[in-house]
């Protein structure tokens, strides 16, 4: 009986070759395909704010509602108000971009003066592109310091709305700067 | 070979399968780049591209006829938005699991002007979504 179990052992393992060509196909047709499809940077969104509407008792005879940092972006810079007041004109740096540093520090010290504020309003003009008020954004949102050799991040004002520059605000910073345009 | 092969596709398949609600590279369509890293929401998305105007795929309007509109309100744009409306908020009345938040994305290319982008966020908050997200590639904070 052992004789018999053996002999059936050796004649069922023949020498066969498995067939990979189809897998093949799968891998050199799929692979290269996935590869160029696959999107390898992250994609993350930026929350837009809508103030909330103004309570009754404010706006009857109670306190204004509370000022806020207003960024607009001109062609030639930035015009940072707090409120009505303009406060700073920025103009674009040496590579012609706009100075998002300093904006940055200025921003830092109107949130200095009063820590509970977060919200900011940013204006930009018609043909302003999409990137420049999205680097903007990325300014106001919050600050990298540097203490004691570690860094640290500082929200700033995290609540941005958007909205258009109306006509009082003018075309160009120069005015504010009191330099000739 | 092949084993290389087979790791390399399974791989592939399911990151191919979990990056699925903002696919931008798929359009002719360049997010600008920001630090933020609010991780994206499943809600409807309008897509900004060089030339066209898409309510979730869905051509909806070309980049043309946005700028020639006088006013902030675009027609077709709000007539999407609000079919999509209607249709969640059907969909909320008989699913007690979901709800209409008003929540939309934004998917805008780098270069499109602001007047545009505009245009598009008040058609978007007078169509009922006023809970706007835009859609950024993320990138590391230089300096």
């Amino acid at each position: 009986m052992l004789d018999r179990l053996a002999a059936h052992r050796r004649r069922a393992l023949p020498d066969e070759a498995i067939h990979i060509v189809a897998l093949w196909n799968l891998m050199i047709i799929l692979i290269p395909f996935l590869l160029l499809s696959a999107v390898f940077s992250q994609t993350s969104i930026l929350n837009l704010y809508l103030p909330p509407p103004a309570k009754p008792s404010e706006a009857s005879g109670g306190n204004p509602s509370v000022p806020k940092p207003v960024v607009s972006i001109l062609h030639d810079g930035y015009l940072l108000s707090d409120g009505p007041t303009v406060v700073a004109a920025i103009p674009l740096d040496a590579t012609g971009r706009h100075n998002t540093s300093k904006l940055t520090e200025l921003l830092a010290q109107i949130k200095g003066a009063s820590a509970e504020r977060t919200d900011l309003v940013i204006l930009s003009e018609a043909t302003t592109p999409y990137e420049t008020i999205v680097q903007t954004m990325d300014a106001s949102r919050e600050m990298v310091l540097q203490r004691e050799g570690r860094s640290e991040m500082v929200t700033l004002f995290p609540d941005i709305s958007l909205g258009a520059i109306g006509p009082q605000t003018g075309q160009s910073i120069a005015p504010a700067s009191g330099r000739a345009p | 070979m092949v084993d290389v092969f087979t790791v390399l596709l399974v791989f592939l398949l399911k990151s191919y399968a979990a990056e699925g609600t903002l696919t931008a590279a798929a359009q002719n369509l360049q997010l600008p780049a920001s630090t933020s890293t609010v991780t994206p929401r499943t809600t409807l998305t309008i897509t900004v591209s060089q030339d066209a105007v898409f309510v979730d795929d869905e051509r909806v309007t070309s980049l043309r006829q946005v700028a020639d509109t006088d006013g902030l309100y675009l027609p077709e744009l709000g007539r999407a938005l609000k079919a999509r409306a209607d249709k969640s908020r059907f969909i909320a009345g008989s699913n007690t699991g979901s709800s209409f938040r008003g929540q939309v994305t934004i998917l805008g290319d780098r270069q499109t002007s602001f007047s545009i982008l505009q245009k598009v966020m008040f058609t978007a908050a007078a169509s009922e979504f006023s809970d706007i997200a835009l859609a950024v590639y993320q990138r590391s904070r230089t300096g």
